[in-house]
């Protein structure tokens, strides 16, 4: 950021030792729509609830998982415009890995660079941090991976984990209030198994899967 | 005066039976002086990847120094090494990056891929990749290299054998190349050692 104006970092230490904005991103996310994955044996599963403003939005518009890399894929809890730059980034990265070694970039080489870049959001002139915590689900020759990725650009491998509202009752949350509630055009569930492709599940058959399930 | 001519070398790499071989010649020269004669061409990269460059001599350090430098970082961000076919994606890409001012070297890079299965290449010095199956040359001596492969070749060559017939390649490509020779220094690898050697051939 060039304007001497905003050569400061806005993310500045509170006497405490906290980042203050950071804190702040945290509660954005933690005031997101719900978001988690699982790690299997074989593959890995993430998802998020997809509850739009009214029911006069297209929901064939909005995508909340998106591909990184055909085996790599991601979700948010948080602010979806933040996400859609992240996504944009974090897919140049892998791509720019692809150009120098002709190889896919492993799922935690892609994590690593991500989390830097939300870093570089907590300590440069001018901007805040990502107001988005990210699911990510790969499936590379390390087996299946669950990464979260926070504002402060910290990451966690997870065999499990959920973010967004209701984080700690997630599980419980979804079977109660939402039971019989639950149909293809309100959630979406990305899937990667060890094809190693990620793709995310049409509305159709999450409908097959929930029918199964009751 | 040519400037891949200025220090003379002969560089090969043959693939054998679940082993490679990789040799250089042992001079270096400033036109037609010699200056030294046991000049290393060939590096490790790391147990399983070998490089050997041939061209301008201070190109083919600086361009050792890179890539073991970028390696490391890839060793350590990665925690693993890096495979033969991804190293050699790098040089042709480090290589390209200096299209308008290039390193006047032509590599040559030979390892063991996945499953232990061989893999050689050799690139010009702006990173266009040549794969071969059986053998690839470099050097000031690369044409009659090419002519003594060709005949000496045979498919799943036995480490032992192996390394007798790029041997007999390299001696007999250098003595009809003047810029090249004073003896050889051969490495075969398989997937449990690696055996350094150098030969004595005609000292000039």
């Amino acid at each position: 950021m060039g304007d001497s104006q905003y050569s400061f970092s806005l993310t500045t230490f509170s006497p405490s030792g906290k980042l203050v904005q950071i804190e702040h991103a945290l509660t954005a996310v933690g005031s997101g729509q719900t978001s988690l994955g699982i790690k299997a044996a074989n593959g890995v599963v993430i998802a998020t609830e997809k509850k739009l403003p009214s029911i006069l939005v297209d929901e064939t518009s909005v995508q909340k998982i998106q591909c990184l890399t055909p085996n790599i894929g991601v979700v948010y809890s948080g602010m979806g415009p933040d996400f859609r730059v992240l996504v944009r980034k974090s897919r140049k990265q892998a791509e720019q890995y692809h150009r120098l070694y002709k190889e896919p970039i492993p799922v935690t080489q892609l994590v690593r660079e991500t989390a830097a870049v939300m870093q570089e959001f907590t300590q440069s002139g001018g901007v805040r941090p990502f107001g988005v915590s990210l699911l990510v689900a790969g499936y590379d020759d390390n087996g299946p991976q669950l990464y979260q990725v926070d504002p402060s650009g910290s990451y966690f491998s997870w065999k499990a984990s959920a973010m967004g509202k209701n984080v700690s009752n997630a599980k419980t949350f979804l079977e109660k209030r939402f039971e019989g509630q639950i149909s293809g055009k309100n959630i979406e569930i990305g899937i990667i198994g060890t094809d190693k492709k990620f793709r995310v599940l049409t509305p159709a058959e999450i409908d097959d899967y929930l029918a199964e399930v009751e | 005066m040519q400037i891949f001519e200025y220090n003379g070398s002969a560089l090969v790499a043959m693939v054998g039976k679940n082993c490679f071989a990789i040799a250089s010649d042992r001079r270096l020269g400033v036109q037609l002086q010699t200056i030294a004669t046991d000049f290393q061409r060939i590096f490790k990269i790391h147990d399983r990847l070998f490089l050997g460059l041939s061209g301008l001599a201070t190109d083919a350090q600086t361009l050792y120094q890179r890539l073991v430098f970028r390696h490391k970082l890839y060793q350590l961000r990665e925690e693993r090494d890096i495979k033969p076919e991804t190293f050699a994606n790098l040089v042709s890409a480090l290589l390209y990056e200096k299209r308008f001012g290039p390193y006047f070297c032509q590599p040559v890079i030979a390892g063991l891929g996945v499953e232990d299965k061989p893999f050689i290449c050799t690139m010009d010095s702006i990173g266009a990749k040549e794969l071969a199956k059986d053998f690839v040359v470099a050097g000031t001596a690369s044409e009659s290299l090419y002519g003594a492969c060709e005949s000496m070749f045979k498919e799943n060559m036995e480490p032992e054998e192996l390394f007798e017939t790029v041997s007999q390649a390299l001696l007999s490509s250098v003595d009809r190349d003047c810029l090249s020779g004073w003896g050889g220094h051969v490495y075969v690898v398989t997937p449990t050692e690696v055996k350094e050697r150098i030969l004595k051939g005609r000292m000039d």
